[in-house]
């Protein structure tokens, strides 16, 4: 009997091109990593971009996730402050590209339980695509703020980034493990969260497994801004079992995207 | 986890604030932990309020069971350039003790806060631990750069690359290597210093031989 192959690893947290704030990243880059590090397949989006135009960037990230669509699924982000935000949002979303939304609530300055940015949890609930939430930040998104968000929207599913813990002192672990515990339509990713110690925050979240949380932990390495060795390090790390780890490095996001 | 990870010697500091008085338990469990392992490296943690901190801090120092002071500001709680802290911090650079901030994301510890006891105190060793923590990188390598007495700490703060340009900036006799175990494990904090991009000779700094120097004889 032949031996089932096991699945590559998923990395949700990719962004790719060139940010207004500095940082930059290409596609061929990442492919290299990718290759390096035995990355099967890609969640990407694009940076804020110099000249603030999302919808140009947003068909940058089309254009490369067609170029190679066996590596790349892309996730469509947007400025929910302007007016036509939700027309780009509708216009990619239908894409075949794109498998989710992206919003970044510090770097475009709202907060994500706001309710100017309802329209957007809407027309994802409508039109059934996760929404990813940059996560952790203080004032805009806090894990609380994502629980409320989440128990506002039920049907629809939502990715807290960084497992909403940008804290080195680790004192929003407990909100987080709130947040997650009452909400099965709330996921979260592993970039950069102080997981990887005993009783760490994934191995707290296993042990709960409330509504399943085991099945909403994607992993998720924030390149370019996390380095993938340290960032796969954090799973290969966590004291948890081997089946558990699939889960986070692949199959989770498997389910989650239909890639 | 030492032995896993090619560790020989850690800081060791207790999770919360010793109290002096309501819990004389804990620090006897502390001197019995650095008494039986020689291994640990003590660093003992105080509320700067209590009023037996300076006390307890000289009586360890001068039984050479700590080799120097942490302060949490943010769970004490208590401003890092209070009188008291102050006091306690100019207590630590008498004995000769370098001063561990938990510095980062919360009130009472940002690196712009820490300064202000950088300067009360040029006589006093200033570690700045977690170096900023995840949005005050920047802050505390000009804080550390403008201040002679202050080195950084590169434990939980998550970007290598940002360890790089700390090493760059002040060298890597004022970067030192934590991770901040068990919240952490060590592997992955080591693992950010062999990929930020240091020399061979860097990286050795940072993981051994600076933190040494500024502890001396212990």
């Amino acid at each position: 009997m032949r031996k089932k192959e096991t699945p590559g690893v998923i990395d949700s947290n990719v962004r790719i091109g060139e940010s207004v704030y500095g940082d930059h990243q290409s596609a061929k880059y990442y492919l290299e990593l990718m290759e390096r590090f035995g990355i099967e397949r890609a969640i990407i989006r694009c940076f804020t971009p110099p000249d603030l135009e999302f919808e140009k960037a947003n068909a940058d990230i089309e254009n490369i996730v067609c170029a190679h669509p066996s590596k790349f699924s892309g996730a469509v982000r947007i400025d929910p402050r302007l007016k036509h935000s939700l027309q780009i949002l509708k216009k990619f979303a239908k894409k075949k590209a794109f498998v989710c939304i992206s919003l970044d609530p510090f770097e475009q300055s709202f907060k994500v339980n706001s309710l100017q940015i309802y329209p957007i949890y809407e027309f994802a609930e409508k039109c059934g695509l996760p929404v990813v939430i940059e996560s952790g930040f203080p004032i805009v998104s806090q894990p609380s703020q994502l629980a409320e968000v989440a128990g506002e929207f039920k049907r629809v599913k939502f990715i807290m980034t960084h497992a909403g813990q940008l804290l080195a002192s680790g004192q929003s672990e407990t909100d987080a493990l709130l947040a997650m515990n009452e909400n099965p339509n709330l996921y979260c990713d592993t970039s950069q969260v102080i997981l990887s110690g005993i009783g760490g925050f994934i191995e707290q979240l296993l042990r709960s497994n409330n509504h399943n949380a085991r099945s909403r932990i994607l992993f998720g390495s924030n390149s370019p801004a996390g380095e993938l060795s340290v960032e796969l390090m954090r799973v290969d790390k966590a004291n948890i079992a081997e089946k558990e780890k699939r889960m986070i490095l692949s199959e989770n996001a498997r389910k989650l995207f239909q890639i | 986890m030492m032995r896993e990870c090619g560790i020989v010697r850690s800081v060791l500091t207790s999770y919360w604030d010793l109290p002096s008085e309501a819990d004389s338990e804990a620090i006897i469990r502390f001197e019995s932990v650095l008494k039986q392992h020689k291994e640990f490296i003590g660093f003992l943690r105080l509320n700067p309020n209590d009023f037996m901190a300076e006390t307890l801090l000289a009586r360890m120092a001068n039984e050479k069971l700590i080799f120097g002071l942490k302060l949490n500001p943010m769970t004490s709680p208590v401003s890092p350039y209070s009188i008291n802290t102050l006091k306690l911090v100019a207590v630590s650079a008498g004995l000769g003790l370098p001063v561990l901030f938990h510095t980062g994301d919360d009130p009472f510890s940002h690196p712009l806060q820490i300064e202000r006891v950088a300067r009360s105190c040029p006589e006093a060793t200033i570690i700045l631990g977690h170096m900023g923590g995840f949005f005050y990188v920047e802050e505390a390598i000009r804080v550390a750069k403008r201040n002679r007495n202050v080195y950084l700490e590169s434990s939980v703060m998550p970007y290598p690359k940002l360890i790089q340009i700390a090493v760059r900036s002040l060298g890597a006799k004022r970067v030192f290597f934590g991770s901040d175990a068990p919240g952490v494990h060590s592997r992955v904090e080591i693992q950010k210093i062999l990929s930020s991009g240091l020399s061979p000779a860097e990286q050795e700094a940072v993981l051994t031989t600076s933190f040494l120097k500024i502890i001396g004889s212990a």
